[in-house]
């Protein structure tokens, strides 16, 4: 099990080196981009993250010192030509931030294939229909500029792999109600953030293996953890900060976010047509902030897993300046208080620091829990 | 300090009692002891009533037709905010919150009392920074960041103290940014009222978003059918469209006149009329009144050579004007001679509305915000926000830009570096001013100055 997972923190820790794969890899950003699309014959997905980014001086010239760091660190490995083994880029409208990289991006490496996914902000059957047609013209500008051929047997028999994918992921995580989980946090967030840094079929025998062991592990010392804490969070791809998140003597039992394995929730329809049933997946599925009528699904998930994971209480990381979560880590602080929920809040930067100040914070949060 | 250089003329003093006059009606209608109770219910209510502080500070040193202009535009929007004073009790069965970006045409056109809420975000820091600061200060202690948009966080103060007025219902949208479209989440828990939004989409000059947005407009109606006693009168929203086209021409003529050397006017006058009579009572008769007046102050100030006869420098304002210092426009008019032509949140280039059918009136509708300022920069492709700055500058013949580059606005802070190579590669000169929008304690009135002067006397001494 260790072999697995360390093949997943080695594919989070790199960047896409010249000799893995076999077809165009497109590089890309926002869990609201449908990978399948990007996993048809020819192509296949790379989900970007900035390993590694210790500045963003090249970065803030452009994008200023007060957006999120996570954006500039992409750009800042763009400008240090790190993503020169990726084909083509994928984006969404996903924040404000993330448009504006993708601006900055066009203005200052005009890659010979960036797209931006037009997703909607809320779920409606129109909204359904508008991300449809984004889906059709995403497939058709890959096809024209990677002459490929994207039918819809294709895209279903990829769906299919995803699905799969999904359903070991969740099954793995599942696995973490025990008393003594065989995964720690920061095993599980290797799996679920570097999954899009590795092909699917290695993915898919990668996990087959590790549910197979992981249901026969138990590891005791786990049962005597502190507290059970349940995180929510953004972005995040940084072993090393789950790790200091860990250290105090919690263990995390369940993560909530877009690198999350709760990302991996909600199976795409494989008997409708295809690109309607990936537009419907993607918007229904558990809500990043930037979906502006999703909050109590977000907030009702949090409740229900923290009951069926028992976590004691819940932290929340968000990256600094971003809005979205901004907002929505303030709302749910005040209801998970009403509640009675314990809540830690922390913000952080995407580039690793304060690994001591993050162990104190929750060292200091597990004692005001009385543990 | 800018207020106490001010002379108390004849204008002045004309002005400043008109005002007051429409502050003591409210001792009328509603009536005293109403009055007393909105003003103890309301505490911001206070801050109306520095409105001639405002006004003596916009003022400065101006004269003739262009003084006069600036007395009747402060005016005009003591009238508005008694307006809403006076009705929040009035119509307060038929209250609804609107964000700034939702058109409150329909909502007057159903007869509803639209209350926006980010308005007292923008006015109270203009009369009141400390007051605003204080409601800036419950929402920090509330959990919010400090790096967001103040303008958000100060209306999420109001509504943690409970000092705005309740809701029937809540319509907000995804503009103008993330902070923006976050924040209604908050406005829903706190003000338990339901809520619909409108979602636009990024490239929203293609015919398929105007017609998603279209759709947006009609399922808000209904859904304020279903939630509110307002219904939507073709009639009512005709006239109050044919009205707005009227204004809408009127502004033009305005903008013509700007582009005169010397300046009619000055860019606060502008600004704050077209806050008041595009955003917060577009298409009503005394909008269409408004605007002939200044037309007509305009008008006068040409004929007496120009607002600032001897105008030296031409600047565009980007970006939303500084809230906390809305005398940029007459202290640089005095310090260097320069007169603020437009700003951003002001040139709203859209097409008048075709009345022919309540559809072309709401399609019509959906262009304007969509095109509008905010929308337009903040939501859209990075043309959208270049187009209209290098098409201001040209048409206006500015000699600067200044970018107001309020710290919480994330979206144009990510375009700064872009922007200078753009505006080096024309040979623009650029300011960037280092501010917060509604938070003097961030960047202070003297900071902002001194960014100006130190750029005044380097790079276009």
């Amino acid at each position: 099990m260790k072999q697995i997972i360390d093949g997943y923190k080695e594919a989070l820790a790199g960047y896409p080196q010249a000799e893995v794969g076999a077809g165009k890899r497109i590089g890309y950003l926002c869990s609201y981009v449908p990978q399948e699309l990007l996993t048809v014959p020819g192509l296949e997905p790379y989900s970007m993250h900035a390993p590694q980014c210790a500045g963003t001086d090249l970065a803030d010239t452009y994008m200023g010192r007060v957006t999120c760091s996570y954006m500039r660190c992409i750009l800042e490995a763009f400008e240090e030509d790190r993503y020169e083994y990726l084909d083509g880029f994928v984006m969404t409208t996903g924040c404000d931030h993330m448009r504006r990289l993708h601006d900055n991006l066009a203005y200052l490496r005009k890659p010979d294939f960036l797209k931006l996914l037009d997703v909607p902000h809320k779920v409606s059957p129109a909204a359904i229909d508008w991300y449809t047609e984004e889906l059709r013209r995403l497939a058709d500008d890959l096809a024209e500029a990677f002459d490929l051929e994207i039918t819809d047997a294709l895209v279903r028999e990829s769906i299919g792999k995803w699905n799969q994918a999904r359903r070991l992921m969740v099954e793995i995580d599942r696995l973490r109600r025990a008393d003594a989980p065989p995964l720690s946090g920061s095993e599980m967030i290797a799996l679920s953030a570097g999954f899009g840094a590795r092909p699917i079929e290695a993915n898919l025998r990668d996990l087959e293996r590790l549910l197979d062991e992981a249901r026969r592990t138990t590891d005791c010392s786990r049962a005597k953890a502190r507290a059970r804490l349940l995180l929510v969070s953004s972005q995040l791809d940084d072993i090393r900060y789950v790790e200091a998140l860990e250290a105090g003597g919690g263990l995390l039992v369940g993560e909530i976010g877009c690198t999350a394995a709760s990302s991996f929730e909600g199976q795409v329809d494989e008997q409708a047509e295809p690109f309607r049933a990936l537009a419907r997946r993607y918007l229904e599925r558990l809500p990043c902030p930037r979906m502006m009528e999703e909050h109590s699904r977000l907030l009702e998930r949090i409740v229900e897993m923290r009951g069926e994971r028992r976590a004691d209480g819940v932290i929340i990381v968000a990256l600094k300046f971003c809005d979205s979560w901004a907002w929505e880590g303030t709302l749910l602080l005040r209801e998970l208080r009403e509640a009675g929920v314990p809540v830690l809040r922390l913000e952080r930067e995407y580039f690793f620091s304060g690994e001591g100040q993050v162990a104190t914070r929750v060292q200091a949060f597990l004692e005001s829990m009385g543990k | 300090m800018i207020g106490a250089a001010t002379r108390k003329d004849s204008v002045y003093l004309r002005w400043a009692a008109r005002n007051w006059l429409r502050i003591l009606r409210l001792g009328v209608n509603p009536g005293p002891a109403r009055m007393l109770k909105i003003r103890k219910r309301y505490p911001w209510v206070s801050g109306f009533l520095k409105v001639n502080k405002l006004m003596a500070r916009l003022m400065g040193e101006r004269r003739g037709a262009y003084r006069q202009a600036t007395g009747f535009i402060i005016n005009r929007l003591i009238d508005a905010l008694a307006t809403i004073v006076r009705d929040i009790h009035r119509r307060r069965d038929r209250l609804v919150w609107h964000e700034d970006l939702v058109p409150p045409e329909i909502l007057h056109a159903m007869g509803l009392m639209p209350f926006m809420v980010e308005m007292l975000g923008i006015v109270l820091p203009m009369v009141d920074t400390e007051l605003g600061e204080a409601y800036l200060d419950e929402a920090e202690n509330a959990g919010l960041p400090a790096d967001t948009c103040t303008l958000p966080r100060m209306s999420l103060g109001l509504a943690l103290r409970d000092h705005f007025p309740p809701p029937l219902a809540i319509v907000s949208s995804n503009s103008p940014c993330d902070g923006g479209m976050s924040s209604y989440a908050f406005m829903q828990k706190l003000s338990g009222a339901p809520t619909y939004r409108l979602d636009l989409p990024y490239r929203y000059k293609d015919d398929s978003a105007v017609d998603y947005y279209t759709n947006e407009l009609v399922k808000m109606i209904d859904f304020l059918e279903e939630h509110t006693p307002g219904r939507l009168d073709d009639e009512h929203l005709r006239e109050i469209c044919t009205q707005r086209n009227r204004a809408m021409e009127l502004e033009l003529t305005l903008w013509d006149m700007l582009r005169h050397k010397p300046a009619p006017l000055g860019s606060d006058v502008v600004f704050l009329a077209h806050m008041l009579f595009f955003g917060l009572f577009p298409g009503m008769p005394q909008a269409t009144k408004m605007y002939a007046g200044l037309v007509e102050y305009a008008r006068q100030s040409l004929q007496a050579g120009g607002g600032i006869p001897d105008e030296k420098y031409r600047v565009l304002l980007w970006n939303p004007a500084t809230l906390i210092f809305p005398e940029i426009f007459s202290w640089a008019e005095s310090e260097f001679r320069a007169t603020m032509i437009m700003e951003m949140l002001t040139f709203n280039r859209h097409p008048l509305i075709d009345t022919t059918s309540r559809r072309s009136m709401l399609r019509d509708l959906a262009r304007i915000m969509m095109q509008g300022p905010m929308s337009q920069h903040t939501r859209g492709p990075v043309e959208y926000f270049f187009d209209d700055l290098f098409f201001i500058h040209e048409h206006y013949s500015t000699d600067m830009i200044w970018m107001a580059g309020h710290v919480g606005c994330k979206n144009t802070q990510a375009l700064l570096g872009m922007m200078r190579e753009k505006c080096r590669q024309k040979r623009i000169p650029l300011l960037t001013i280092d501010y917060d929008l509604g938070d003097s304690r961030v960047v202070s009135v003297d900071g902002i100055k001194e960014q100006v002067r130190m750029f005044m006397d380097t790079v276009m001494r």
